[in-house]
């Protein structure tokens, strides 16, 4: 948005943003079409469109002066045809909830916006249509590191109203995509079509975007007829293939690479190759249910998560004490300073008695900061300790899925042991029953 | 007859683009070494794809090449 001050000169000269206009300064004049300013910009510059393409910025003070050439006249659509409904080919529902899958400038909004009506998809993503009839859905436009609990419903619903087509593929920004992955895992109990969610390490404006790969892979997948929740992204960081993650055993483990997606204590459901598009499946799965579909989506959002850390008080405990739910992501095999025996340790105590209280008002939780691996709080007696106050160990769960299932799983139920026992069943393959000797990447 | 140096007549066109390697240690966004070595240690495949600008089309070059259906290859240099 323009400042008040620019947008009032605009306003004078009859511009709006999208016109062709005529600035004229001490230095020159330049025409150009008048676009959008982002809200981080300084809002007093202009910025204008030359006509070779280049963006140039003028500051505007009163030796500027602005004039009309040409009104924005709405674009046509590059004359593109989407391809016909075919009934052989699949169905697919691509629904958008953030991230750059496909966007466009919006004059009328001043600033990006997805560009997901069928014909806008097709001018990226061509191959899409060739293979599948896709219907295309806005569900956002969100960063997902903004994302609450909220979303994880709403999209949950979104997904289950296409459950007729023979796919779902969710655009979902990277940052926060595997606690989305854990919570549809959770909320679509026995889906009976693939779901799976994409993003893009490089956004889909340049030419280099990795999001083509992980759509076009993620549709290949689909064809597979695979039930369940997935995340497809990038193997390593050439284009030659992708790994379509079981949606509770997913982390982003780098903050730029693309192939920042890893498969924890096991490995990746299958890999597409591109662009053949050939799936390899690495896991031994099925195209069966257990039972009826069911939509669960409710959730008690009184959970707190808190890291165990060399100095951490009773205050930092306190905080998450008393909720319904706590995840103590715990040292080691699942551990908390819980044993006193010098100056330095004195609070261990109080810590012990902070943790059993947890477990008596609310389920109380352990996973291990070490990301890989089981929980195991029967080895060291201070783990002892801690699970003879009630504290359930979360086996390998990751820490963020166990954060998201305690939510549903005290959205489920009101009974404290019902929700215990809920929580320690392997639902959507949360819990990795056996770990091969090679999942540790 | 249209004489060949009325170059205004003609309208023609002509950029000149001129580059300038820089003496330095590093590269200038990063911290990779300037100079490649002898045989690179791994290699990064990449496509690319034209996309539609901000103004809603694709650069006819873009789309050019890509119909040639190249593939990038990236030589990869740990250190030197």
């Amino acid at each position: 948005m323009y400042s008040d001050q620019v947008q009032g000169l605009l306003d004078d000269a009859g511009v709006a943003v999208g016109d062709t206009v005529r600035v004229t300064t001490d230095t020159g004049e330049y025409e150009g079409r008048l676009m959008p300013r982002s809200e981080q910009g300084d809002t007093d510059v202009l910025v204008l469109k030359l006509g070779n393409g280049y963006n140039i910025g003028v500051r505007y003070d009163d030796s500027v002066e602005i004039e009309l050439v040409a009104e924005h006249e709405a674009a046509e659509n590059a004359h593109v045809e989407v391809p016909e409904q075919d009934p052989s080919k699949p169905d697919i529902a691509v629904l958008h909830t953030g991230g750059t899958i496909a966007s466009k400038v919006s004059y009328e909004k001043g600033g990006v916006i997805p560009a997901f009506d069928p014909d806008e998809l097709f001018q990226f993503y061509p191959e899409l249509f060739e293979e599948a009839d896709i219907e295309s859905e806005v569900l956002g436009q969100i960063h997902s590191g903004d994302m609450e609990p909220g979303h994880w419903q709403a999209f949950a619903e979104a997904v289950a109203e296409h459950r007729d087509k023979d796919g779902v593929i969710i655009g979902h920004g990277t940052d926060t995509m595997q606690y989305t992955a854990a919570a549809l895992s959770f909320m679509l109990e026995n889906i009976d079509i693939p779901v799976v969610l994409v993003g893009a390490q490089r956004s889909s404006d340049r030419p280099s975007s990795d999001s083509a790969m992980n759509l076009l892979s993620a549709m290949e997948f689909i064809k597979e007829g695979v039930p369940g929740v997935y995340v497809c992204m990038h193997t390593g960081t050439s284009d030659t293939q992708a790994a379509v993650h079981r949606g509770t055993r997913v982390r982003k483990m780098h903050t730029s690479r693309r192939d920042a997606f890893r498969s924890i204590d096991t490995s990746p459901v299958a890999v597409v190759d591109y662009p053949s598009g050939e799936v390899e499946f690495l896991q031994e799965v099925d195209g069966s249910v257990d039972g009826e579909f069911s939509l669960r989506t409710e959730l008690n959002t009184d959970v707190g998560m808190i890291k165990s850390r060399p100095g951490i008080d009773v205050d930092a405990l306190d905080a998450v004490a008393g909720k319904d739910g706590v995840v103590l992501e715990g040292t080691g095999l699942g551990h908390f300073p819980v044993n006193s025996f010098d100056d330095y340790t004195e609070h261990h105590t109080e810590v012990l008695d902070v943790i059993g209280e947890m477990a008596e008002d609310g389920v109380a939780v352990m996973t291990s900061q070490c990301i890989n691996g089981r929980v195991n709080m029967n080895v060291y007696e201070y783990g002892v300790k801690i699970q003879d106050r009630g504290v359930l160990s979360a086996e390998n769960m990751l820490t963020e899925v166990a954060y998201v299932k305690l939510m549903w799983v005290l959205g489920q139920t009101d009974s404290q042991v019902a929700a215990e026992e809920l929580f320690q069943e392997n639902v959507a393959g949360e819990i990795v029953e056996r770990e091969a000797y090679d999942g540790f990447n | 007859m249209t004489d060949s140096t009325d170059y205004n007549g003609l309208g023609f066109r002509c950029g000149i683009e001129i580059h300038q390697q820089l003496d330095t240690d590093t590269k200038l966004f990063c911290d990779c070494p300037t100079q490649p070595g002898e045989q690179p240690d791994a290699a990064v495949k990449r496509e690319l794809r034209p996309v539609p600008s901000e103004m809603g089309e694709v650069d006819r070059a873009a789309q050019f090449e890509y119909l040639k259906e190249k593939s990038f290859t990236y030589n990869v240099f740990r250190d030197v």
